[in-house]
């Protein structure tokens, strides 16, 4: 990627788009404080729903504006939903002197009451969200199982909104995004298969998607209402995060029109409290969905959300519970052995099993133990450079590309993919698992090292203008580990950790042992040497004594030898 | 010889107006280098509405007034399809009268310029209602002659209040670079208001 779309992309995850000081024009907001309901912010397009100037609503109540049934329906809905909770719907009702039949939604943050109003669309259903949501449900969890959820989750929310284009898009452990389902009108390309890259939805943005589970532009060409005003009494900028209603990102509307893409609504998928992926719906022409369609596709998203999680949690209890019978067989046969340190390596089948991995290796005393796919020993330093190198030295590390830590950056003997545990950290010694490297056909939507541009050289960004499939073939990569590989791999390396201090605990009794068993042995030469001392004052005896020292002597050599001989079995 | 107090002439009509321009000087033409041409294009007209809104609307936090000046450019730019420039950091309200007496002195003053502008504003098409109902408005306020008559009553002697008008006055004109610094930024050349 060139310096400048890195600029370009850096510059665009900075924008804080919850700031956007903005609303879209098919709605007008109104924020209050509580308990007086003193209003302290308005949208500047107030006017047309109230006939009142920003100016004479401003630190007046609401109750001067709106009916009190209306104001209790708001308080409900507050009091219900709590400070930082998504917005709620609240009521419907006849506002202004126009009495425009609208839609209120309520949410609060900063310690306001937001309140956002959108005239009902004409002809909007009066099916409660609630069965309307019911049904759709019902039809997806009847369709069939799993391998195919995506596909009908697509077809149902098409059902419900009418959008041109309904798209499941699934986040990479990269945050690149693939569609992994689409319903469309057949006269549209199809998008399936196709990878976007992380920038396409930046890291700011995915943060918010978090909370705010439900986005809708109505129509891409919109002037954005600026909020009056669009800071706090405090002076901070207005926090948007949560308005259904909040302006978006000129750049996001820049891309939605260099796609083609005229109205467009997301809805969240979250699992396990990370964004799965997003139920993407595009539209050519602009297109309003009234709140109450909203609001059963937001609770569709819920239940789509609740399968994915339930779903990606069964696997990883599978992966956690082949990690612990792994664990419990490993802790039995080390029980086993004098030393378990020693037994390792050959247990490297089994530990093998522990992960779903195609190799393990084991660095023990700078030795290098593997079974099955692994790269060779020479590679250890750089895999060891790479645990260094990371985030936290001494913790589980992983990564599924090789150029994290081959030199080459390329696979090494078609090995990609490292996970790697330490098992006693202070010597050095590691359990590594690999995956193989998995030659992958990608087809991105345009070009992903075009993503975005700096035009003019003064800061301003402008998207990628095509979206034509650009296939590019990846080589480095292996499946990536999930956290569930990594839950996995740790428990067995705290196993391995604790055999390994209490080896390294006898290892320090004996040592004392063998020191002072030296010192004995030293001592007792000293003696020997002493006692052929004295035969230098003995030449004067006699034949007889002679011969009889000459047999103590033997039996003393005898005696040593033998005791020499019984210690070499033994330490054998 | 410092003079006594009272053998002192009392201070000269416009004599604290005379401070603040001196004060400002600098800044003021910064700003006015930035529209050496007037509002000569929809590109500059852009940017100029773009850049006084955002401004505006941190004026009015500064000086904790209601939002007239940022609503009739908020208006402006929905007329112009422009986005407005986000809030940034915290724009504190101004804690003294003399410094809230600086802030509001670069706006009013601002006043005078408007009628020029409104006349190239209508000449590129925009008029009160359609684009131009800031200039439209400020341009027939009668907020300089009252500013005017505070600055006057204004002891220009009493060194801390004219030290804090003259800090509130340089901060706004400071904000005012900083507005269209980013408004130039977010309309380069040759654009007339598409967002970027």
């Amino acid at each position: 990627m060139n310096p400048e779309t890195r600029r370009a992309l850096e510059i665009c995850a900075s924008e804080p788009i919850h700031l956007s000081g903005a609303i879209q024009p098919h709605g007008y907001l109104v924020s209050c404080r509580l308990p007086d309901w003193s209003i302290q912010h308005v949208s500047a397009n107030i006017e047309e729903l109230t006939g009142l100037a920003p100016e004479a609503m401003l630190r007046h109540s609401l109750r001067e504006f709106i009916t009190g049934d209306v104001i209790q329906s708001i308080a409900e809905a507050v009091d219900f939903s709590g400070p930082g909770a998504p917005a709620q719907r609240a009521a419907v009702a006849n506002i202004g002197p126009l009495a425009t039949l609208c839609e209120v939604g309520v949410h609060v943050a900063d310690g306001l009451v937001h309140i956002e109003v959108e005239p009902q669309p004409r002809g909007a259903g009066q099916r409660s969200p609630t069965v309307v949501a019911q049904a759709m449900i019902a039809r997806v969890a009847q369709g069939g199982g799993d391998e195919d959820l995506h596909q009908r989750v697509a077809e149902q929310v098409r059902l419900l909104t009418g959008y041109d284009r309904v798209m499941v898009y699934r986040f990479q452990h990269d945050d690149s995004g693939e569609v992994v389902a689409e319903a469309r009108d057949p006269a549209l390309p199809p998008y399936l298969g196709l990878r976007y890259p992380a920038s396409d939805i930046p890291a700011q943005a995915r943060r918010l998607y978090l909370h705010n589970r439900i986005r809708i532009i109505p129509d891409t060409g919109y002037a954005p209402v600026p909020l009056l005003p669009d800071r706090t009494a405090g002076g901070q900028p207005l926090d948007l995060g949560q308005m259904a209603l909040r302006s978006v990102s000129p750049v996001h509307l820049q891309y939605l029109a260099n796609m083609g893409v005229a109205a467009s609504m997301s809805i969240s998928i979250v699992a396990g409290g990370r964004l799965w992926g997003l139920i993407a719906c595009h539209h050519r022409s602009p297109r309003l969905l009234s709140p109450g369609i909203r609001a059963a596709a937001d609770l569709f998203g819920l239940f789509v959300s609740m399968r994915v999680a339930a779903r990606e949690q069964n696997e990883a209890a599978r992966v956690e519970e082949d990690a612990r019978s792994v664990c419990d067989t490993l802790a039995l046969r080390l029980g086993q052995v004098s030393d378990a340190r020693l037994a390792l390596g050959g247990e490297l089948d089994l530990l093998r099993r522990a992960v779903r991995a195609d190799g393990v290796a084991l660095l023990q005393s700078g030795h290098w133990h593997s079974a099955g796919r692994a790269p060779p020993e020479s590679s250890m330093d750089d895999l060891m450079a790479w645990v260094g190198r990371s985030a936290n030295p001494g913790s589980p590390a992983r990564t599924g590309h090789a150029a994290d830590w081959s030199p080459s950056g390329e696979a090494v003997d078609g090995i990609a993919g490292v996970l790697a545990v330490p098992t006693d950290p202070a010597r050095g010694e590691w359990l590594f698992y690999f995956r193989c490297e998995q030659v992958e056909d990608v087809r991105w939507a345009g070009r992903p090292d075009e993503a975005a541009k700096i035009v003019g050289g003064n800061g301003r960004i402008d998207p990628r203008s095509s979206f034509e499939a650009w296939q590019e073939t990846v080589r480095g990569s292996a499946l990536p580990w999930s956290d569930a590989d990594l839950r996995a791999a740790s428990r067995l390396g705290l196993l391995l950790r604790e055999y390994s201090r209490r080896a390294g605990a006898l290892v320090e009794v004996g040592d004392l042992q063998g020191r002072r068993s030296r010192m004995d042995v030293r001592h007792h030469r000293d003696r020997l040497a002493q006692l052929s001392e004295l035969l230098d004052g003995m030449v004067h005896v006699g034949p007889a004594e002679t011969a009889q020292l000459s047999e103590r002597i033997t039996q003393l050599e005898d005696e040593l030898q033998s005791l020499i001989d019984a210690s070499s079995v033994a330490a054998h | 010889m410092i003079p006594a107090p009272h053998a002192m002439p009392p201070p000269a009509p416009g004599a604290a107006r005379a401070r603040l321009r001196a004060a400002t000087r600098e800044l003021h033409e910064s700003v006015d280098g930035m529209f050496a041409r007037g509002l000569d294009s929809r590109c500059s007209y852009g940017r100029y509405v773009l850049g006084m809104h955002r401004f505006a609307a941190d004026y009015e936090i500064a000086v904790r007034a209601l939002p007239r000046h940022s609503a009739w450019l908020a208006d402006d730019l929905s007329r112009l399809a422009l986005a407005p420039l986000s809030a940034r950091a915290t724009q504190r309200p101004a804690a003294l009268a003399a410094t809230c007496l600086g802030w509001e002195y670069v706006m009013a003053g601002s006043s005078m310029g408007a009628r020029r502008m409104l006349r190239d504003a209508c000449g590129l098409g925009y008029q009160d209602g359609t684009g131009a109902t800031f200039l439209a408005r400020h341009a027939v306020c009668d907020d300089w002659n009252a500013m005017r008559q505070r600055l006057d009553a204004l002891d220009a002697d009493d060194a801390p209040r004219m030290a804090q008008a003259e800090a509130g006055a340089c901060a706004a004109f400071a904000l005012v670079l900083d507005c269209f610094g980013r408004s130039f930024e977010r309309i380069p050349q040759g654009r007339t208001g598409s967002p970027t």
